[in-house]
């Protein structure tokens, strides 16, 4: 051992060192990425469902969330639903996921910061923080036993006070009013901001109205929200900021992103 | 103006010690005389204004999803390659230093190696990949947390020279008393939270 | 080698008496942020309990071949590498947990009880008594965790693993939670008081520096 500092022995050591670990390391990740695909999948299907006021518990989400909901990609540029060979191009999915799920696996979070699959937003209208959006948006269409669309689960982020909050709003066959909110992806003050997960705070949400009559928007999240407007709900409460950033959100994606798509599910256009 | 606030935000609004609790391990342990704080504080600053750039080409070039060729994602090979970066830039820095400038290097003395497990560093880092911050932003971005850092260190440092001629209750003497120290200051600092510029 | 300490000595001795997060003040970062609930604390325990149990193992059991030059980063890639395992298991068997601890997992590379015990303990001692050092500091510091996280959470959010136990004014109880439980200032006072329950409890008595008392006056 009275070369164990020689320059060669430490290149061998620490090569070698460096091999084994990058062997395991590499291992883990390729046998465990199925895996990890899979448990996304489920949790977002959760989340949709959960948005959608849908009872899971007890089933097989896979086959609950595909009979009841069917993902679509919105192209936020001309507001139109990409047909199916469009969707598999964009996502790039092979031949044996259906649309609904090539759709819904769409990474709008990643593909927003890829230069080629984004857009800029307008720094006068970025309330919510994000500064670009990608070019599609995965839209849940929550449909009724006859194919009729009932409810679309629309998926909105947006800067809280400590992390990016990532939730789906689902909205009402008119077009505004809101039907469940859920926030699957936050980092704020356990007890405080992240009470916005709390099943007792987002049904102050429901019912409450998005667009007034008029289709303009006048939905707010705020502090001692007028109780009978049907726009106002009430901030969380010590949760000021966060309540801001969940305000500045909604305002964002639902004004300036959604309102066309909505407006043409008030009319009945969107099938 | 953007910078001026980036540098303001990290100081004080984002505190790495006293915001986001990082690096406390060292933050209470080399905290006990003003002078040793202030070396290791320059130090932290030092290595975190190189490593967060650094660490940031290596992410836009390397790592980035689509960054070496489309379709090759090495973002999971993040954490293990940022503390390599991190662990040999402070055994460089500190043979250049012994080297170039031994006034200096016998000055931090042994709180060179001690900074590649501050998790200041590491945090530090980590937050510039996830906000996606620019070289120039990362550069601001890492002289601003790196010197938050340092001021919290060399508060405490100062309170806690005070504090040994303070008659505090038998066991809560030492540590003890440094936590509730640590914790007070930092309700402090909690007030500059959300402040927005 | 003459000298080893027992098995049981090694093992038990983290646990209170030496333990990382009160005596050997490390691992302090992750025990402030992650302690706010019981769930997070108890997964951010097994997790950083495997993690230093492990990488001692391995350290340890290379220890005669690792140059003294580069040994930071030999130490460094074997604790990197076990973490990006513990972090891929974790999102790939348990998704909602691995949302809530993101970050946290990734700074166990440098939390400094993995690195400290590595360092300190195995670097000197063979790999089974490292591999008991690992697990005794692991758990040494879950303890710490879990009791933080079960006071946060219980006067925090009336709650004790997400089950309600003091049902909080909001949920329409009668607790008023106190929030300033969640704040992480608030674990550095907990910490604090444990400190100093534990110096009473095995009579470790701490003298101040210089003792500004007028006891005498002859």
């Amino acid at each position: 051992m009275a070369n164990k500092d020689s320059t060669l022995r430490t290149f061998t050591v620490i090569g070698l060192l460096c091999f084994v670990c990058s062997v395991l390391v590499c291992l883990a990740v390729v046998i465990l990425k199925p895996l990890q695909e899979k448990e996304i999948n489920v949790d977002r299907m959760k989340s949709v469902l959960e948005a959608a006021g849908i009872d899971y518990s007890g089933r097989d989400i896979t086959e609950l969330f595909n009979s009841k909901i069917e993902a679509r990609l919105l192209d936020l540029e001309s507001n139109r639903f990409l047909n199916a060979e469009e969707v598999k191009k964009a996502v790039g999915c092979d031949d044996n996921k259906s649309v609904s799920d090539c759709a819904g696996s769409y990474n709008f979070v990643s593909e927003a910061k890829l230069p080629g699959h984004n857009a800029d937003i307008d720094s006068a209208k970025d309330f919510a923080g994000i500064k670009t959006h990608a070019k599609y948006m995965p839209v849940y269409l929550v449909k009724a036993e006859d194919k009729s669309v009932t409810q679309i689960v629309l998926p909105f982020y947006g800067q809280g006070l400590w992390s990016t909050m990532y939730g789906y709003l689902a909205v009402g066959a008119d077009g505004s009013t809101i039907q469940g909110l859920k926030y699957y992806n936050q980092g704020e003050t356990a007890g405080l901001g992240a009470e916005v997960t709390n099943p007792n705070y987002t049904a102050k949400w429901i019912s409450k109205k998005l667009y007034d009559e008029n289709s303009s928007y006048q939905f707010a999240v705020k502090k001692n929200a007028d109780g009978n407007s049907q726009y106002q709900v009430d901030a969380i409460s010590g949760a000021t900021l966060t309540s801001d950033g969940v305000n500045n959100s909604v305002k964002y994606w639902f004004e300036e992103v959604y309102a066309p798509l909505l407006k043409q599910f008030k009319n009945k256009e969107v099938k | 103006m953007d910078l001026l606030n980036l540098f303001i935000k990290s100081v004080f609004i984002e505190n790495l010690a006293l915001s986001f609790f990082l690096g406390m391990c060292t933050f209470l342990a080399v905290s006990k005389k003003v002078k040793t704080a202030i070396g290791l504080g320059i130090a932290v600053i030092v290595v975190q204004t190189i490593a967060v750039p650094v660490n940031n080409l290596v992410y836009t070039y390397v790592l980035k999803p689509n960054a070496i060729q489309p379709g090759i994602d090495l973002s999971f090979l993040g954490f293990i390659t940022y503390i390599g970066v991190i662990a040999a830039l402070v055994q460089i820095l500190e043979m250049f230093l012994d080297k170039y400038v031994p006034s200096l290097y016998s000055a931090l003395g042994i709180f060179l190696p001690l900074i590649t497990v501050n998790c200041a560093i590491f945090g530090g880092v980590s937050f510039m990949v996830q906000r996606e911050y620019n070289f120039t932003e990362s550069v601001v971005y890492g002289v601003g947390s790196g010197t938050s850092w340092a001021i919290a260190l060399i508060l405490l440092a100062a309170v806690r020279e005070k504090l040994k001629y303070a008659h505090t209750p038998n066991g809560l003497n030492g540590l003890g008393i440094v936590f509730i120290t640590a914790g007070l200051i930092a309700l402090g600092f909690m007030s500059f939270s959300g402040i927005k510029l | 080698m003459s000298d080893l300490p027992s098995a049981k000595e090694v093992f038990t001795r983290p646990l209170i008496k030496d333990n990382p997060v009160m005596i050997q003040v490390l691992g302090i970062c992750s025990s402030l942020a992650v302690s706010s609930n019981m769930k997070t604390a108890l997964v951010m325990s097994l997790a950083l309990t495997f993690v230093t149990a492990f990488s001692n193992l391995i350290i340890s059991s290379i220890r005669k071949y690792i140059p003294n030059s580069v040994r930071i980063i030999a130490q460094m890639t074997v604790i990197a590498s076990l973490v990006i395992i513990v972090d891929q298991l974790l999102k790939a068997f348990s998704y909602d947990l691995s949302k809530q601890l993101s970050v946290f997992v990734g700074l166990i590379i440098t939390n400094c009880i993995v690195m400290g015990r590595a360092e300190a303990f195995a670097m000197k001692y063979p790999p089974v008594l490292s591999f008991l050092d690992g697990l005794g500091n692991g758990i040494g510091y879950g303890i710490i965790l879990c009791f933080l996280g079960t006071v946060r959470e219980l006067f925090g959010s009336g709650k004790w693993f997400d089950i309600t136990l003091l049902k909080t004014v909001n949920d329409g109880g009668w607790y008023v939670p106190n929030g300033f439980m969640l704040m992480p200032p608030c674990a550095f006072f907990l910490i604090g008081l444990l400190i100093w329950l534990t110096n009473q409890v095995y009579k470790i008595n701490t003298k101040p520096e210089y003792d500004t008392s007028r006891k005498d006056a002859s």
